[in-house]
């Protein structure tokens, strides 16, 4: 069916209401879909995450032969917009993205695109999910945010996340390995950057350096994920999948190769040695005094950078912290994870009432049939993103392991229950406060977001646990900006002091003074390069103090526990 | 650089500002100063910088400055200083002066603030907890300056009202525009300024101690600071009356004669901002925040004012001269002049009367509708003169013209309605909503939408073909009212009349977010600093009230939903820049859409409820109704004695409300009496009334079944499974047979408390059944108290988070069970399991998932009962909360079998007997309830009346949580079904639904995918199938509840909204159930469903519905086929 059928029928079908027999009833509009013959004209528009995340994951789709586009950034109108036209009541995330989506649309009509001729050129890709939060009926309020705005016929496709490789491609994208990977790769490298981008900015010497070499690192990233989808295949228009009938080996032959190319290529890491060397070439002085600031919550509160937080990032920069932001990867493994964990809770109580030993090993056998792929996907998750990160320097932070989150948040946030972040921001305010890698924990969230909610319900026992734990819990509504910044100042007054304490600790442990250290560090150019591995200190937080003790001790000629960049040695590493 | 002569310390507040200067040679405070800015921080701050380099002579080469506050941070760079976080800075203060304090509030202007010191045994570290409002500005002293403004009380006053001994009333502290509807409420029935006064501070602490407080205690010593608690001493008593009983619950023992020392406001409470910043200065490194001047002050908030300006701000109102003109021209009110009538003239009219919160209006209409005159009062504390007052007016103003009146009838409106007709004995008293549509209509023939945005109410009324079809009111937040306007222009110095002329001068103006009112006051002081004037910062509020009106409050953000015809009414609307706001916005909302709505202002504004119910009683008139009314003449000697004291308090139920007697003495007549009471019952004045008014609802509750009231009442009944227990052994070698013999003998003793919350609503029977079949006996299965408002107010101080008042209030009934159930007879543990999964009827569901506050509230109330100390330990009670799957019976077997095998002594196969029990007595249950649904729609099909189905969740059915609503509707004379009592047998399935099974829409009549895809949450699911199957039915009415914060409910209002609508009938709604009922509100819409309903009867009778009249025939026909 083309494209223009398909709108054909939707214009006749699309009335919400329908006569039966004698009262009219309400008809949910027809999904429209996306026709296999029409992939490689429609352009495909998504967005809502980190902006690194959209602008990497763009690159793969036109990689894969689609035309694509992100939405704009979220602002001030993005929000109105999206409140106008969607459910009252519904969290942020939705009022920003479907905001976004009918910004981005007007803006084609003022370019002078007809409804029609949008309807039919364009469609919107979306995470489809289900379970205990709102976030899977998000999709039904796109569409009545777009039926409200005149786009009834806006088709909407979403992506299964519980279907995971197995999606109706008949009905929407094409999903081949060589997408796949690039979007595995490049939701990692997104990740990391995103981190590293956060660890050096506040530490420049020249303002503005920071964002010019990771602006390149990512075009360079950009160019490499569009390419690398399209010349193997030879074809760049067509979405490419894995051949059911490859000419030469089999298809699991095939699909290693695919991923050896993707993950081990010589030409991608040849990519991120050149973005390693860019990085390190940036100036710091680490010896400014800044407390970490780590940031969790609600996926789309701590991802997004711009009023779906109250620019939280950049606040927070601005008075003088430095932001330890979460990866996305940390909420894949999540799932992942959750899972596994729920196939190992059913079978460990099936198991307490089975009737016979058959039966029970039986049931052990079917769980671990079920975890060991899934288990698997976890690890290699894990492995590449280390991977990347040793590549890319060593300075980036670890994801956590998520049976140790799981672990740590146990004993207030049962690790089975769904919903949300679920046990994951218990976890992690514990994990990062344990690993002494953060001065406050600030847990962002839309306003209402029932999860999280409960999750801070739970905190107050963990903090009770862990005095040491330093936490603010942030709702985010697009309003009431003034006491927000009030509060996070309030907090951060806290972490500000306890990083100057750490410091003061740190120059009484050296028995030198500052000018001396940066002295020593000005004669030597290596100390100040961004991807300088300076080596964790058990005691204290604060990069400063860390880099004074360790600066300390070359000057007392210890050269243990460090080295330059791109070396084998991480000992930035956490134990 | 050399150390500084002074260190000067600003606390710049909200609404004040605070300067201390320090003497670094004499280490002592020098100066202070404490002035309120009335929002000019810069100009205050300014002349006292002015005034102390003239003395002492601070300047920029021996003064250093450090600033904290609220408005701090914008103004520090400017002057050189440096800024401190104000917690920061007080908490500063207070390690340096107070030592041995543990709690410190401190309340401002418009934020409140609680910062704990504990001592942590691990780090030996005292570790500051602090909290600050985030949402809403309730219990700050903004709304003691609010409330003390509306009642016209001196502030000296205020300061003199003591809390010890005086009555108390209850007012909603939860936000400060309702406190203020509770203390004008409480005005008008007579409570005495110093008892409001009391009353209110009751409220502010209350509202510190259970939403600031998050759960924590605040142990002694306690510091009280900020503005408030130094100039009102009330409040520190009132801080001392709740917290020792606090202490006393928490273990912690404060002797009697100690109270007044451990808590306490220092003499310089208003200080310790600014004494903490010079505190934090003398701390920092000598070159820090030296000061630069105020001049820079001044340079640089010009430059700020232009720079903002052009970055932020909008369009003033008047994008042009013609532009305001051409508006003015179409909006102007023309103005109303009275007719001219020759002397002596008989003149016939009707009286419509309109009581509102805030004034009193009355208009007299003639037989044609026109206005003939019209009198309007501002509240003055007693409905009662207001009314006498009002109807002088009028009578006088006859009187003058030298004609003679002669009243026809006599309709009220407004929340006095009742009172005025019982009064009067006037001929109608109509419902605010239908009247403001008959006045509406009566002026505009064709009306879709009516904006009345009053004083304190904002009213949405949405008619189809002259019908009221819907209508929002604010009951869980004011913001957006006229009220607000009005104060802002008071508070600027020009008098409301004047609010328009002043905005219209505006050329630009400030971007206000819109929201709680109260933050509007924070944005206003925000934007003043940035520079805005006063006549922007107007314009600008009068553009953010149809934001809060329509996106805030309403919740309706895409107008063209509603129709294209808006009136305009209600006081507010006489500003005429509130109407060129509503009017942008209403077109800017059809922009693009190729529709021109069509936008009036009412006439009369101001009096459309009076004129409405005027048009009434004239209608009732012309169908033949008698008027009865008392006459103007003797209306206006009415002699009256209003009380509402101890002695006027009601007895007749457990709530033991304080009710307003009236003994009125209308001339010519005897002393009457009317009680004015907050239910039927309290309305009686002695015991054969009662009797009298018991025994009429009792002969409407038995012709109208409640169902929910039903299923709330049952389903905790105890079940009668068969005991399926293994019998104890009487003696073994083996240990653990004689531990698994002790305790199945022990089971018979053991007592298990369960919460009555939540789930337990559909699946206590279920718990009950499988605890008692292994033999735990009925009445050791203890339920906590049904909810109430005294339950929640005791029980849920610990409370950390706000969710949904259903998932709130679960804390209190854990509560309830410890310190009542268990203090009585002793519980073994307390049940509340992390239900996961719920079973879920709808055959195309994609998931069965509970809601996932409700899933994980058990965890959040251990939380907050384990953290400060583990009550459950030191109770000796185990609390049990394992996750369970309902949705699996399979899997359910063996987390029932997980949690229960150590306590009970279980094993897998006396487990699995339980189940098999629990499950066939959880069945009964829904079974038996969906028998009588059955029975309740024969009932309404064979007597032609129409029912009420409830959209909700079973633990809406808690009395508690829909506060009584289901029962007023049955009062009214509607049977009530839920969707838990709607039968599924296939017969009545296949009449509904069988155009839908032969269209082919869906496969099954239980399946909802044809309306809605994302069916994974049990109860969203099963929500939305009970709408379909209201739509379908002829005789049925849907009735949306769900909970304020509730998002799952956010997510499918509009779809059950649509199938709802679809079939011609609209979807009440109450949206916002929360842990305050606001019964005015309440009242309001239950009696304009009422209308509604009594209309849609009426129009079904005589054929209007044509459609549904043919599909309830076909019904009936095929049941009797």
């Amino acid at each position: 069916m083309s494209a223009k059928d398909c709108a054909e029928v939707k214009s006749e079908d699309s009335s919400p209401v329908r006569k039966s027999a004698n009262i009219l009833h309400y008809r949910r509009p027809p999904e429209g879909y996306l026709a296999p013959e029409e992939r490689s004209n429609a352009t495909i528009v998504f967005g809502g995450l980190n902006w690194r995340h959209d602008f990497l994951a763009k690159a793969v789709f036109e990689a894969a032969g689609y035309r694509c586009e992100t939405l704009p950034p979220p602002d001030e109108e993005v929000y109105e917009l999206g409140r106008r036209f969607c459910s009252a009541g519904q969290c942020n995330p939705v009022y920003f993205t479907a905001g976004s989506l009918l910004k981005f649309l007007r803006g084609l009509l003022r370019e002078g695109l007809d409804r029609d001729e949008i309807c039919r050129r364009y469609v919107f890709f979306i995470a489809r999910s289900c379970g205990p939060c709102r976030f899977g009926m998000y999709e039904a309020d796109y569409r009545l945010a777009l039926e409200a705005a005149g786009f009834a016929d806006f088709r909407v496709l979403p992506f299964a996340l519980n279907a995971g490789i197995h999606q109706d491609e008949e009905k929407g994208l094409r999903y081949g390995i060589d997408f796949g990977l690039g979007v595995y790769k490049a939701v990692l490298l997104a990740d990391i950057f995103r981190d590293l981008h956060f660890q050096i900015r506040p530490y420049e010497v020249v303002p503005g350096q920071t964002d010019e070499v990771f602006h390149r690192c990512l075009n360079r990233i950009y160019a490499h994920l569009r390419q690398s989808g399209a010349d193997r295949e030879g074809d760049s228009k067509t979405p490419v999948s894995v051949s059911p009938k490859p000419a030469r080996g089999g298809r699991w032959w095939n699909c290693f190769k695919a991923i050896h190319r993707h993950l081990h290529g010589s030409d991608f890491v040849q990519v991120l040695d050149e973005c390693r060397r860019d990085i390190d070439s940036i100036t710091v002085d680490r010896f400014r005094v800044k407390p970490v600031v780590k940031l969790t919550g609600e996926l789309f509160a701590h991802l997004t950078e711009g009023p779906g937080n109250y620019d939280m990032f950049s606040f927070l920069e601005q008075e003088g912290a430095q932001v330890f932001p979460d990866p996305i990867g940390s909420m894949l493994t999540h799932l992942l994870y959750q899972r596994r964990n729920e196939g190992r809770h059913r079978s460990a109580m099936l198991c307490g009432v089975a009737p016979t030993l058959k039966q029970d090993l039986r049931l052990r056998l079917a769980h671990w049939r079920k975890a060991m792929p899934l288990w698997f996907a976890e690890k290699a998750y894990v492995h590449h993103y280390d991977l990347f990160r040793r590549r890319l320097g060593g300075t980036a932070h670890r994801l956590p392991a998520q049976a140790d989150l799981a672990r740590l948040a146990a004993p207030f946030y049962h690790p089975v229950l769904r919903g949300g972040e679920a046990h994951l921001e218990v976890g992690k305010s514990i994990y990062y406060t344990l690993l002494r890698e953060c001065h406050l924990v600030l847990s962002l969230k839309p306003f209402g977001c029932m999860p999280s909610a409960q999750s801070d319900g739970v905190q107050v026992a963990v903090q009770e646990r862990y005095p040491e734990l330093l936490f603010l819990s942030l709702e985010t509504s697009g309003d009431g900006l003034v006491l927000a910044q009030s509060r996070v100042q309030m907090a951060l007054a806290e972490a500000r002091r306890a990083a100057r304490d750490e410091v003061e600790a740190a120059l009484r442990r050296t028995g030198r003074s500052l000018d001396e250290l940066r002295r020593f560090v000005e004669s030597r150019p290596e100390y100040r390069r961004a991807l300088y591995p300076v080596p964790r200190e058990r005691d204290f937080v604060t990069p400063a103090a860390r880099f004074i003790l360790h600066v300390s001790r070359r000057m007392n000629g210890d050269t243990r526990g460090s080295n330059v960049a791109g070396s084998s040695e991480e000992p930035s590493e956490r134990g | 650089m050399t150390a500084s002569r002074f260190v000067l310390g600003v606390d710049v507040g909200s609404t004040t500002v605070k300067a201390v200067l320090w003497d670094c040679e004499h280490a002592l405070i020098c100066w202070k100063d404490y002035r309120r800015h009335g929002a000019n921080q810069r100009g205050r701050l300014r002349e006292m910088l002015v005034g102390l380099e003239q003395e002492p002579g601070i300047s920029p080469k021996n003064c250093r400055i450090f600033l904290t506050g609220s408005g701090a941070s914008e103004i520090a760079p400017l002057v050189g200083g440096r800024y401190v976080q104000e917690v920061h800075a007080v908490a500063l203060q207070v390690e340096r002066s107070h030592q041995g304090v543990r709690s410190v509030v401190e309340l401002g202007g418009q934020d409140a603030k609680i910062i704990l010191f504990r001592q942590s045994p691990k780090t030996a570290r005292t570790r500051k907890i602090s909290h600050m409002n985030d949402k809403c500005a309730g219990g700050t002293g903004a709304v003691i300056d609010r409330i003390t403004a509306k009642l016209g009380l001196d502030p000296e006053f205020v300061r003199t009202v003591r809390y010890q001994g005086r009555s108390l009333h209850p007012v909603a502290g939860k936000c400060g525009v309702f406190a203020e509807t509770d203390i004008t409420n409480l005005r008008n029935r007579g409570v005495p300024p110093e008892e409001l006064v009391a009353s209110l501070f009751d409220a502010l602490v209350l509202q510190n101690l259970t939403v600031l407080a998050r759960g924590n205690t605040l142990f002694p010593d306690v510091l009280l600071l900020g503005g408030p608690h130094f100039f009102f001493p009330g409040l520190v008593e009132a801080w001392r009356a709740h917290l020792p009983r606090l202490w006393r619950e928490r273990g912690e023992e404060v002797p009697e004669d100690e109270i007044d020392r451990r808590i306490y406001a220092p003499p310089d409470a208003q200080y310790f901002g600014a004494l903490g910043a010079v505190a934090y200065g003398l701390e920092e490194a000598a070159e820090e925040g030296w000061y630069r001047g105020w001049r820079s002050l001044d340079e640089a908030g010009n430059q700020l004012r232009s720079v903002t300006k052009c970055r932020e701000g909008l369009p003033g109102p008047a994008a042009s001269p013609q532009d305001l003109r051409a508006f003015l021209e179409a909006y102007r009110p023309p103005s109303w002049e009275p007719s001219e009538w020759p002397e002596g003239r008989l003149i016939s009219g009707f009286l419509g009367i309109d009581g509102g919160s805030t004034s009193t209006k009355a208009v007299v209409i003639s037989e044609h509708g026109k206005l003939l005159a019209k009198a309007y009062r501002l509240s003055r504390g007693n409905p009662l003169q207001d009314l006498i007052e009002v109807l002088k007016e009028i009578r006088g103003d006859f009187l003058r013209r030298q004609v003679e009146l002669r009243l026809l009838g006599v309709g009220t409106t407004g929340y006095l309605k009742d009172l005025f007709r019982d009064l009067l004995q006037a001929d109608v008293a109509l419902v605010e909503t239908v009247a403001h549509a008959k006045a509406a209509l009566r002026f505009q023939r064709q009306v879709d939408v009516i904006v009345d945005v009053g004083g304190q109410d904002i009213k949405l009324v949405v008619l189809r073909e002259g019908h009221v079809k819907d209508f929002m009111l604010n009951s869980q937040c004011s913001a957006g009212n006229g009220f607000y306007l009005q104060a802002t222009s008071e508070g600027f110095g020009y008098p409301v009349e004047k609010y328009a002329e002043v905005a219209f001068r505006a050329e630009a103006m400030p971007n206000f977010g819109y929201g709680c009112a109260v933050f509007l006051q924070a944005d206003i002081v925000n934007f003043q600093r940035q520079g805005w004037r006063p006549e922007e910062i107007l314009a600008g509020l009068a553009y953010v009230l149809p934001k809060n009106v329509w996106l805030y409050v309403a919740r309706i953000p895409h107008l063209p939903s509603l129709g294209t015809r808006f009136v305009l009414q209600g006081g507010t609307h006489r500003n005429l820049a509130a109407v060129k706001a509503q009017v942008d916005y209403i077109r800017e909302q059809f922009r693009g859409s190729g529709v021109e709505p069509q936008i009036t202002v009412h006439p009369h504004c101001g009096e459309a409820g009076a004129v409405g119910a005027a048009l009434e009683a004239a209608r009732l008139w012309r169908s033949g109704r008698e008027s009865r009314f008392i006459g103007l003449d003797r209306a206006v000697e009415i002699r009256f004695n209003a009380r509402c004291d101890e002695q006027t308090r009601c007895f007749y139920c457990t709530n033991r409300c304080v009710r307003t007697f009236l003994d009125v003495e209308v001339p010519g007549t005897e002393v009457r009496r009317l009680i004015t009471a907050s239910c039927e019952k309290g309305a009686a004045e002695s015991v054969e009334d009662l009797r009298r008014v018991k025994a009429r609802l009792d002969s409407v509750k038995a012709a109208n079944p409640n169902l929910a009231e039903t299923a709330a009442r049952e389903v905790w009944k105890p079940q009668h499974p068969l005991r399926v227990a293994d019998e104890p052994r009487r003696w073994s070698f083996r240990p653990w047979v004689r531990r698994r013999s002790e305790l199945i003998r022990r089971r018979g003793n053991f007592r298990v408390g369960i919460p009555r919350v939540l789930n337990f609503y559909q699946y206590a029977p279920f718990f009950s059944a499988y605890l008692q079949s292994l033999g735990v006996r009925p009445e050791n299965i203890v339920f906590s108290d049904y909810t109430s408002s005294r339950l929640y107010r005791e029980g849920a101080q610990r409370g950390v988070i706000d969710p949904c008042y259903p998932a709130k209030v679960a804390l209190a009934h854990v509560h309830n069970l410890l310190v009542v159930k268990h203090r009585r007879k002793r519980l073994d543990c307390i049940f509340f399991p992390l239900i996961t999964k719920i079973p879920c009827w709808v055959a195309d569901s994609s998931g069965e998932d509970a809601c996932c506050t409700v899933a994980a509230t058990p965890q959040t109330v251990r939380a907050a009962m384990t953290r400060e100390v583990d009550v459950f330990e030191q109770e000796g009670v185990v609390y049990l909360a394992p996750l369970l799957d309902l949705a699996d019976r399979a899997l359910l077997a063996g987390e029932m079998f997980e949690a229960w095998e150590a306590m009970l002594g279980l094993t897998p196969e006396e487990n699995d007997r339980a189940m098999e029990q629990a499950w066939a007595a959880q069945e009964r249950f829904e079974g038996g309830l969906r028998r009588r649904g059955k029975e309740v729609l024969e009932m309404l099909e064979r007597e032609g009346r129409i029912g009420i189905l409830i959209l909700g969740r079973p633990y809406h059915q808690d009395p508690g949580v829909h506060h009584g609503l289901f029962d007023r509707l049955q009062e009214l004379g509607y049977p009530i079904l839920t969707p838990g009592s709607l039968p599924l047998d296939p017969d009545v399935l296949e009449r509904l639904f069988a155009d839908d099974l032969r269209e082919g829409v869906v496969g099954d009549p239980l399946e909802i995918g044809d309306v809605w895809v994302n069916a994974y949450s049990t109860n969203s699911s099963q929500k939305i199938w009970a709408a379909k199957f209201a739509a379908r039915h002829p005789l049925l009415v849907a009735v949306d509840v769900s909970s304020f914060n509730c998002g799952h409910d956010a997510a499918i209002a509009r779809v059950c909204e649509a199938v709802v609508e679809a079939s011609g009938r609209p979807l009440f709604a109450f949206r916002d159930l929360d842990e305050n009922r606001p019964t005015g509100t309440f009242q309001i819409r239950l009696e304009t469903i009422d209308y509604f309903l009594k209309e849609f009867g009426q129009g079904r009778e005589k054929g209007l519905r044509k459609p549904c009249l043919e599909s309830q025939e076909k019904l009936l026909s095929s049941r009797a086929g």
